[in-house]
């Protein structure tokens, strides 16, 4: 009886966030989001995006484990542009000037029946060319 | 984690109403109590897994529940002065026939209570008993004068 509770204080059913980053010369990302959760939980991913020298056509490209049975209950700031490629999301943004930085959140809710883990990559695209990607997973727990 | 926590702050609360509350109040409830019994549950369920609909966050919080109730249960067997606090003491209500009265007010019963209490065990008057006891339970234990 006292192992589930000793697990959950150590955080091995979420929904404690977790940061992962990545460095280029162009530019930086970090994604902070839970890499644990259970069904039914709403959370907060916050992406960090720092120039290093300016970014024209800056592009979040998210896999599509982050909205696969998720809901999606609001982007901030909105992206002037959304679309998909091959099945991942893809939020577009105004040009970012070198040191400048964007900062995007994203609040979901996790579906009653999604459960198991998935891939949760993120990168960043200056048009097509990528600038940096973080790799990450989330474990979904029944 | 947080399960955890929400479900130890609520378990500790409702320990410190029902200590609060009272004997008598617990065991015997009526109508309305029973509603705000389920009412009450309703509003702690919120409190505690707030919108998650998991299996794990379910067995997390029975599991912290669980813990926690053996843990106090061995408190008090272990140590007499927390028994005290955990389970309460038998309080003596009638001696020799006369009434306890600051002992009725503390439990916030009147003499009425006490009166149908002791018809309901077979003692026509309060006059006939020797000693008439809460129990940690709620219930009235009553004595009769041989």
């Amino acid at each position: 009886v006292a192992v589930l509770p000793v697990l959950a204080l150590l955080n091995v059913f979420g929904q404690r966030p977790t940061t992962t980053s990545a460095r280029s010369l162009a530019a930086g990302l970090t994604v902070t989001a839970p890499a644990r959760l259970r069904s039914g939980l709403i959370f907060q991913v916050r992406v960090e995006v720092l120039a290093h020298r300016a970014i024209a056509s800056p592009r979040l490209v998210f896999d599509r484990g982050w909205w696969d049975s998720m809901s999606e209950n609001s982007v901030e700031p909105q992206a002037s542009n959304e679309s998909t490629e091959n099945g991942d999301v893809v939020l577009s943004y105004d040009s970012l000037g070198a040191g400048r930085t964007l900062v995007v959140w994203l609040y979901f809710q996790v579906n009653p029946t999604n459960v198991g883990q998935r891939r949760e990559d993120v990168a960043l695209e200056d048009g097509s060319r990528v600038l940096a990607r973080v790799h990450r997973s989330l474990t979904i727990f029944p | 984690m947080d399960l955890v926590i929400r479900a130890t702050v609520v378990f500790f609360f409702i320990f410190l109403i029902t200590r609060i509350a009272g004997r008598r109040e617990l065991s015997s409830l009526e109508p309305f109590d029973v509603i705000l019994l389920v009412v009450l549950g309703d509003l702690v369920q919120q409190g505690i897994t707030q919108s998650d609909e998991s299996v794990t966050g379910t067995l997390i919080v029975i599991s912290t529940v669980t813990l926690l109730s053996v843990g106090v249960s061995w408190i008090s067997f272990r140590s007499p002065r927390a028994r005290v606090i955990t389970e309460g003491e038998p309080l003596v209500l009638v001696q020799d026939g006369q009434v306890i009265e600051r002992n009725l007010r503390r439990e916030r019963l009147t003499r009425g209570d006490l009166e149908e209490e002791a018809r309901q065990q077979q003692n026509s008057s309060l006059a006939d008993v020797r000693w008439a006891i809460l129990e940690k339970d709620g219930s009235i234990s009553f004595i009769a004068k041989s």
